[in-house]
């Protein structure tokens, strides 16, 4: 399983690479939308974990650079609770869940090994 | 002999010294910081989840241990993750000498920055005595005050402890939002009641939170009382649980508040859904017809896309 980390915080980085550490140990970050994009369409991942939203709203196609994957790819989206319309917004925008913050371990850990 | 403008240099020349020093020395801090995380920052990461979700044995505190940086780590795991046991976080601070660091950090006139920092890790658990300054109007020492309200397992007990300082409505919502980590925020309804100002924000900071309609009367009877100090606060909380906003004392309520209070009120009606019919009724007696244009041209405009009607494709 080959997973890839974007927060721009680095400890948010470290603390969610450790996290999925038991899942796999093939694990990249990034800390940019840019990197995001690079990494994207230099290698297929099986999972996308993102912390915030902002690359879906801001009008650049990485969703369409994520998803090159196809469906097997998983985009989970990690933030603060927000308003309804948001995550209706982010939903459409291709992600494939919107787990809001503090999210429990195991459940991002089972999201992340459902096919 | 000196003279008066060469004192005045000096003292300016010290400054800048002082001020180059500071800023060299937050430089190398910073580098020191980067530096250890990049190195040690994913095995140090792997090591605290896996002890806090894994039942993995507690790591050994490194050798050459960064605490800044290990403290940030705690706090990023700490703040994406929730269903660890405190008690673990606790011993795992101890062991890590983050318990003695953090007791340096706060100990003393701190700066708002770090205090609020180190809170954030203090909210996981790790205990540390909080015998700050009591000074009037110090972010630092009343946030770290309000914190350890959140300790106490008792909702009342925690609320008068917390209604003993004055808090902003700010301080308290912070207060409650971290209490919320722990403690389930259950019944709020005795603090609603409170004759006690404080007493009350902190239960509509509460009610803000969960937005639980069983304190629906509670924060309309609020809203008709009109009281000065809790007007925002209880309007927000009438939004909060998305009640209706076209009453006679809600625009009672509004028209007490300052210009730039009643716009910023209006744009959080707009962003919460309110309907702009429901905005237009509430700004009928708006005093100010540029605010009022606003909120309905605002209103108009966010449901301009929902109100027309679908284009019908014909095949």
């Amino acid at each position: 399983m080959k997973i890839l980390i974007l927060a721009v915080r680095p400890t948010d980085r470290y603390a969610l690479q450790g996290l999925v550490a038991p899942l796999c140990r093939d694990v990249v970050v990034t800390d940019s939308v840019a990197g995001l994009e690079r990494m994207c369409l230099r290698h297929r991942f099986d999972a996308v974990i993102s912390v915030g939203f902002e690359w879906l709203t801001s009008g650049r196609d990485t969703a369409v650079a994520v998803r090159r994957g196809g469906r097997d790819c998983r985009v989970l989206v990690l933030s603060e609770a927000c308003h309804e319309q948001a995550v209706l917004g982010v939903v459409e925008g291709g992600v494939g869940q919107y787990l809001s913050l503090p999210v429990e371990a195991h459940r991002l850990r089972r999201k992340l090994c459902r096919r | 002999m000196i003279t008066f403008v060469e004192s005045i240099l000096l003292l300016v020349g010290c400054a800048l010294a002082v001020f180059v020093w500071q800023e060299l020395m937050w430089d190398v801090r910073r580098r020191a910081r980067r530096q250890w995380l990049s190195r040690h920052g994913s095995g140090c990461a792997s090591h605290i989840c896996g002890y806090l979700f894994d039942d993995a044995p507690i790591p050994l505190p490194e050798t050459e241990c960064n605490h800044e940086a290990l403290l940030e780590l705690l706090h990023s795991v700490c703040t994406l993750t929730s269903g660890y046991d405190p008690r673990r976080v606790a011993l795992l601070s101890r062991r890590m000498g983050l318990d003695d660091y953090l007791q340096r950090r706060t100990r003393g006139r701190t700066r708002c920055t770090r205090a609020v920092y180190s809170l954030l890790a203090l909210q996981t658990g790790i205990d540390v005595d909080l015998r700050l300054p009591a000074t009037g109007d110090d972010l630092a020492s009343q946030t770290l005050f309000a914190l350890s309200a959140t300790r106490l397992d008792d909702t009342d007990a925690a609320v008068r402890h917390l209604a003993a300082r004055n808090l902003s409505p700010t301080s308290a919502a912070m207060a409650v939002e971290m209490r919320s980590r722990r403690y389930p925020l259950s019944d709020y309804s005795e603090a609603l009641h409170s004759a006690d100002t404080m007493a009350v924000r902190i239960g509509l900071a509460a009610v803000r939170r969960t937005a639980n309609p069983e304190m629906t009367f509670e924060v309309i009877r609020l809203v008709d009382t009109c009281n000065d100090e809790l007007l925002e606060d209880s309007l927000y909380a009438l939004v909060a649980l998305r009640l209706s906003v076209v009453r006679q004392s809600v625009a009672r309520a509004v028209a007490h508040l300052g210009e730039i209070r009643r716009t910023r009120f209006y744009r959080h009606l707009v962003v919460e859904g309110y309907s702009s019919q429901a905005i237009e009724l509430l700004c009928r007696n708006e005093p100010s017809a540029a605010i009022r244009d606003y909120a309905i041209s605002l209103g108009e405009s966010h449901k301009r896309r929902l109100d027309q009607p679908q284009k019908q494709t014909v095949l």
